[in-house]
């Protein structure tokens, strides 16, 4: 994952304000999405990050700040600016599809290159083009309505990319694909990404998929931006609770630094049930952070009592255990904390056995809010 | 009640337009127009929005959008709710009965007088007349609307 080389950037949004009435979907966010850079806006349902990505296509009209389309500004507050959705030329990918149902797979992919009046014959060739690329070429002469769903999440991408776009915007694509699907098809799109060297903004709940997919991820909590950066920033070293357990489940614990403060990037750090931990001070932490959070999959758990190494440990009782398939997860009573550990299926604990959870001090991040 | 308060107001409008053919194609306007409005929102209403929008980001024009996508994927909708019109205002009798005149005759008021006047062959066959235009409509429409509905 290559960070692009500087240039202005392909979509600038700043200060971006969205009401309905009196209700504010998005509170002044701002980001931008550099050339060929694939930006994914991640965040639970209504957190306004389709509204987001709406307001870059031009179907929602904002209420504040400006979105400025490579160089050129299509929306702005102040200078009462709005370019209208079909003069933008930006390339869409709807949640439901969007497959025109009285078209063949064909017609709904030259649609747009019929749109700009192309000729007859450059129509086919890149209609055509674009259908190998997606794999439905045999498809072509098909009713659009006789698809599957992978299938017509085919269709619509093949038709966000039949005319070269610049900028091509997803809002939430793979939602409606069985898990199955998804995953070949999160691969694809990355495979699509990468060859065509579009720039692009994703709009997900899924925070697997964010992570696989983006060269850098933006999460968004109730309007606001949480967190901006790679999915290895987002993932190691998150800001606050929302994003540490948003991305990646993590357990949340509160207490206090004790002691003189961060040693090697360490700190010691109480429970507020009482047991000391050391925990990695991520540097924009504050001195009174409250909040550490360790990652699920990242903690071992041993039977018995009293195992002790260089890591941190806490001592509990195994109180669920859940058969995941790919992992077990186990809910344990710590001296008064609730820990999730997510392990491979190959060690089983049994419900009510007493064990030691051990987790590095590498894993304990010390969260700001 | 809809027939007396349309006789009241043509008769009182200083347009002549009381006992002309015209003020039934107005009467039946305004007596059907909440039939057709209610059929046809819910068929507008079913329609995706994202495959208009969809459109509109392709880069088409509100003219072009609706000669492309929105009235193909309205037509079975027309269709149908034009045939329930039809439908209603052939058999329509309570307003077409005060505004019906010696030039302007529709066929359900003129049963109902027949019956009371000329006896029964005349409405008979008048009924069958009736009967046999509708069936015919019906026939007609769902053929064309079938073969809409298919590809849908």
């Amino acid at each position: 994952m290559s960070t692009p080389a500087p240039a202005p950037p392909m979509i600038a949004v700043s200060d971006l304000v969205i009401s309905y009435g009196g209700y504010v979907a998005v509170k002044g966010i701002s980001f931008e999405v550099r050339r060929g850079e694939h930006i994914t806006l991640l965040g639970p349902s209504g957190c306004g990050k389709t509204t987001t990505l709406r307001s870059i296509a031009g179907l929602e009209r904002p209420t504040g700040g400006s979105i400025i389309l490579d160089g050129t500004p299509v929306f702005s507050a102040e200078h009462r600016i709005n370019v209208p959705a079909e003069r933008r030329g930006v390339s869409m990918v709807f949640q439901s599809y969007a497959i025109w149902p009285h078209m063949t797979v064909f017609e709904n992919v030259a649609y747009r290159l019929r749109v700009r009046g192309i000729p007859q014959k450059e129509i086919e060739t890149k209609t055509h083009q674009a259908l190998q690329l997606v794999q439905l070429h045999d498809a072509a002469d098909r009713p659009a309505s006789k698809l599957s769903g992978g299938q017509q999440q085919r269709v619509a991408l093949g038709r966000a990319i039949a005319f070269s776009p610049a900028v091509v915007l997803f809002d939430e694509p793979l939602s409606n694909l069985d898990a199955k699907l998804r995953a070949s098809m999160r691969l694809e799109l990355k495979e699509l990404q990468q060859r065509l060297g579009v720039s692009s903004v994703y709009v997900t709940h899924d925070q697997e998929e964010a992570l696989a997919i983006s060269h850098r991820v933006i999460v968004m909590n109730d309007g606001r931006i949480e967190q901006i950066g790679t999915p290895d920033e987002i993932y190691n070293q998150p800001v606050s609770g929302f994003v540490a357990d948003f991305v990646g489940s993590a357990n949340l614990l509160s207490g206090t630094i004790v002691g003189s403060g961060a040693q090697n990037g360490f700190v010691m750090f109480q429970l507020a049930t009482g047991p000391r931990l050391t925990a990695r001070y991520a540097g924009a932490a504050s001195g009174t952070a409250t909040t550490i959070a360790v990652r699920t999959a990242l903690i071992d758990i041993r039977r018995g009592l009293g195992h002790r190494d260089d890591r941190n440990a806490l001592e509990g009782r195994v109180r669920r255990r859940l058969f995941h398939g790919d992992f077990i997860e186990y809910l344990i009573d710590c001296q008064g904390n609730r820990v999730i550990v997510r392990r491979p299926p190959t060690e089983i604990v049994t419900e009510g056995e007493a064990v030691t959870v051990l987790f590095s001090a590498e894993h304990t991040i010390l969260l700001d809010r | 009640m809809f027939g007396l308060a349309l006789l009241t107001a043509w008769l009182n409008i200083p347009i002549p337009l009381y006992g002309t053919l015209w003020v039934l194609a107005i009467a039946y306007f305004t007596v059907l127009m909440p039939l057709g409005v209610r059929t046809l929102s819910g068929v507008v209403l079913q329609i995706d929005k994202s495959l208009e929008e969809c459109a509109q980001v392709c880069g088409a024009t509100w003219a072009h959008r609706m000669k492309t996508i929105t009235l193909p994927l309205l037509r079975p909708g027309l269709v149908a709710a034009w045939l329930l019109i039809f439908i209603a205002s052939v058999r329509e009798i309570g307003v077409s009965i005060y505004l019906m005149g010696p030039n302007s005759k529709v066929i359900a008021p003129a049963i109902v007088s027949s019956w009371s006047s000329a006896g029964t062959e005349l409405t008979a066959a008048m009924a069958m007349i009736q009967t046999a235009a509708m069936l015919a409509a019906v026939v007609l429409l769902l053929r064309v609307a079938g073969k809409y509905v298919k590809g849908v």
